[in-house]
């Protein structure tokens, strides 16, 4: 037992990646992420989500804004794979996405930690799952962790940390994995305004410094403020069933200044979309 | 960490080991003999007894534990499975112990012969129809209840296999597990009796035991060494409380995910020198290695085709497999059982009326196991303080089992006066009370603090605040309580209804009575049978009228996350 058993238990459970649908060569790159008509209904009668077109580019920091109800927790399902589309292809670098993407990474609301893990080994977990040795995963756990602020807490649990720490944590363990590509699930919203307002600067600057190897970005949140002040790129969604209004690009120069004239009139176009 | 300093846990494990292989190849050869008419009961053989009833209990915990996680995991991840696992469980469940007894006879000791395996496994097997079935349903709702953000989390970051098992689902059910192995334990302990002597009419085996050795000296008036026997089993049971239950509830509790219960953590969390030496044992470390890690991924592997999404083929033929191996015992059972139905067996016409006196003393025993719990449990769960210092000498109490003390209770009431019918309540109430107590705690603790004050600040008291708070706010433990203490109630019937003491048999004219008489005294496997059924049919149908529709009362009106 032991070593081959694992490997052969892994081996089994890989799903089945990347069935490589027929494409036609193209001189350019495919998009690094592309929806095409993917919809969202459960048990047949409750539409949700759809149909949706959506294309993300390597670099992009898209943030998808909308009213609850609109689907947007579900749309970052459907983008990570861990929901499937009821109809539609999610295609990621150009090549059909089946199942979980583990190229992509997801921050949470509810931070979703392992309440009887450290620190430590809530960050290190993405890389135990992909069977790299202890010393080398808590190597990278710890860059990650000094990263996000958190050196010193590596022993901790969960429980023990205040809320905008715990998302610290979760940030951290979506970077560890180095994903491709981050998607963030209102990952403020839970916290207060103050330990809000740090962490949205800490992302900025985390993402703006190109300190990690992650190509782009989706942020989903109900905040028209937070998409203006970090986003290239607003996805206003409408709600029941979830489909895009509007697609519009924030061309702010960076730093954003929370209550500069251009800063009020981009929050103010975005907002008479949705209402 | 490579610690220098030797760890006082595996000092100790390693004197324990050698203590039991000097009594095991010292007495074992005197007195382990299946074909002895009556145990040895002086002193010098009561560590041997003891051993090998600790035994027992702790394989039959082992495999018990196994097969609730595994049931419990398939019935959580998969409907078809819930569909089998869940309904088949709550039937087994109310089925007492005597009514196992025909199987473990017939099945272990026909396929493994009369020898020492045969005999061994089937009362292992009858101590696993006491212990199984709550560890199947903490398993269940545990795995139910991860939150789903954790859930998608471990998908995302790709945990499968025997890392998802350590940890996602091990950490996640091991505190109901904990409790739940906990009570298992105690059920073991109080049908161990039952257990080590097995008899049906002519086919009478004993295996050595603590268990047989009360029953014997009891049985007989042999009182001196009953004392004994009692005393080793106190011991036994205190010591295995302190070392093993306790530890591991407290270590568990940080293994809670975050809910309302966890408000009472802090207090709870104390540091434990023991715990802080198991964790370094490396005696235990090299156990988990080479026992534990290749039994789950052992496991693991097997059971892999039954959770595949897709259907695949290796997965149909095992899911087909066991599909038909549980549908031809039903067959078995229920032609065997239609044979012994429809052919009249002598008392058959006695068992709707023994029904009836036998509930009604279930409910008087309810009556009174409520009347002292409801106001304990409100004293306990209100007050940290007297909570911390009472709760451990209560649990250690319950894990006493009351069964081995049952002779003693019987010629004591007697005496002073009182009919076998009232003893026999009395007997009943020991296999209820801890449930309701227990679950009553944990409700009264559920209820929110906020609510406590509101309710301070707008001056309810007395009656108006039992109506408005205190009841609505543990009517769902009281109907789970009330449920388990029911079905525990249902269970001991069977030793509280006949009671051997002084040579003498004192019994009632009950259900229970009838399938002690049925099993040990005719051998009649047509009363066994039919009183079985009966009894399973009559608490099928109380569940499905009365505790259905009062637990999902509990559900819609009364649950405390709104």
């Amino acid at each position: 037992m032991g070593p081959t058993l694992i490997t052969t238990l892994i081996m089994m459970t890989t799903p089945v990646e990347e069935k490589a649908s027929a494409q036609e060569l193209t001189v350019e790159p495919p998009p690094l992420l592309e929806l095409r008509d993917v919809t969202k209904s459960f048990s047949n009668r409750i539409h949700i989500l759809g149909p949706i077109r959506l294309t993300v580019e390597e670099g992009e920091f898209v943030v998808i804004i909308g009213p609850s109800g609109s689907g947007k927790s579900t749309l970052l399902r459907v983008i990570t794979g861990l929901t499937d589309a009821t109809s539609g292809e999610v295609i990621y670098k150009g090549k059909r996405q089946w199942g979980v993407n583990h190229k992509a990474a997801l921050v949470f609301q509810s931070f979703a930690l392992f309440p009887w893990l450290t620190v430590m080994e809530n960050v290190a977990l993405g890389l135990e799952a992909q069977g790299f040795s202890k010393p080398e995963r808590y190597a990278r756990a710890r860059r990650y962790i000094d990263l996000v602020g958190l050196d010193g807490y590596e022993r901790a649990y969960p429980r023990e940390l205040s809320g905008g720490m715990k998302q610290r944590v979760g940030l951290a363990r979506a970077l560890t994995v180095e994903p491709e590509l981050l998607c963030m699930d209102e990952p403020f919203s839970a916290l207060d305004a103050l330990t809000a307002s740090n962490l949205r600067e800490q992302v900025l600057d985390i993402w703006l410094s190109k300190q990690i190897v992650t190509k782009a970005i989706i942020l989903v949140t109900h905040s028209v403020e937070e998409a203006v002040l970090m986003g290239d790129r607003a996805l206003v969604l409408a709600s029941k069933p979830g489909r895009i209004l509007a697609d519009r690009p924030i061309a702010l120069p960076r730093p954003r200044r929370l209550k500069s004239p251009q800063f009020e009139e981009q929050v103010d176009q975005l907002y008479s979309l949705i209402v | 960490m490579w610690r220098k300093t030797a760890n006082p846990v595996d000092i100790g494990i390693g004197l324990l080991v050698i203590a039991l292989a000097i009594v095991l190849f010292r007495d074992g050869p005197h007195v382990y003999s299946l074909e002895q008419p009556s145990l040895d009961v002086s002193l010098r053989y009561l560590p041997f007894y003891t051993m090998a009833s600790v035994a027992r209990m702790i394989v039959a915990m082992i495999l018990s534990l196994i097969i609730g996680l595994l049931a419990g995991y398939l019935a959580a991840v998969h409907k078809r499975w819930a569909d089998l696992i869940l309904p088949a469980s709550d039937i087994l469940q109310s089925v007492p112990v005597l009514g196992f007894f025909p199987a473990a006879v017939f099945f272990f000791i026909r396929i493994f012969g009369s020898g020492a395996i045969g005999v061994e496994l089937a009362a292992i097997f009858l101590i696993i129809t006491s212990a199984l079935w709550n560890l199947i349903f903490a398993v269940y709702e545990s795995i139910t209840t991860i939150p789903e953000d954790l859930q998608l989390a471990s998908r995302q970051l790709g945990l499968r296999g025997y890392i998802q098992w350590t940890r996602l689902v091990l950490p996640a059910v091991l505190h109901k597990l904990a409790y739940n192995s906990m009570i298992s334990w105690a059920n073991g302990w109080y049908f161990l009796i039952a257990s080590e002597i097995i008899v049906i009419g002519p086919i009478h085996y004993r295996l050595p035991g603590l268990g047989s050795y009360l029953a014997q000296t009891m049985s007989t008036g042999n009182y001196r060494h009953a004392v004994y026997g009692l005393i080793v089993l106190t011991v036994v049971i205190v010591a295995f409380h302190l070392v093993v239950w306790s530890p591991l509830n407290h270590w568990s509790v940080r293994f809670m995910v975050d809910t309302a219960e966890t408000r009472v953590a802090p207090q709870t969390r104390r540091r434990s020198v023991l715990l802080f030496y198991m964790t370094r044992s490396r005696f235990l470390r090299a156990i988990w290695d080479v026992a534990v890690r290749p039994t789950i991924e052992g496991i693991l592997w097997l059971i892999r085709p039954l959770l595949e999404r897709e259907r695949t083929r290796r997965g149909s033929v095992i899911a087909w497999f066991i599909f038909a191996v549980f549908l031809g015992a039903i067959a078995w059972g229920v032609s065997g059982s239609i044979m012994q139905l429809t052919r009249p067996a002598p008392l058959m016409y006695d068992i709707p009326s023994a029904l009836i006196l036998s509930f009604l003393r279930l409910i008087a025993a309810y009556a009174i196991a409520l009347v002292w719990t409801l106001p304990a449990a409100i004293w306990i769960g209100r007050n940290e303080e007297i909570s911390r210092r009472v709760l451990p000498v209560i649990e250690i109490i319950a894990s006493i089992p009351a069964t081995a003390f049952f002779p003693l209770i019987v010629l004591f009431i007697l005496r002073w006066g009182g009919d076998m019918n009232l003893t026999s309540i009395l007997l009943v109430t020991t296999g209820m009370q801890w449930y309701l107590l227990f679950n009553l705690i944990a409700g009264v603790r559920a209820i929110p603090e906020d609510l406590q004050q509101i309710s301070d600040s707008l001056g309810l008291a007395g009656f108006t605040k039992w109506k408005r708070l205190v009841l609505p706010g543990i009517y769902p433990s009281l109907v789970t309580g009330s449920l388990t203490a029911i079905g525990g109630g249902w269970n001991a019937l069977v030793l509280s209804e006949y009671v051997v003491a002084e040579g003498r048999v004192y019994s009632v004219h009950g259900i229970g009575a009838l399938l002690d008489y049925g099993t040990y005294e005719s051998g009649n496997l047509q009363l066994i049978v039919m009183s079985i059924t009966a009894m399973v049919l009559f608490i099928l149908i109380v569940n499905r009228f009365f505790w259905q529709p009062a637990y999902h009362l509990a559900q819609r009106r009364f649950a405390l996350n709104y």
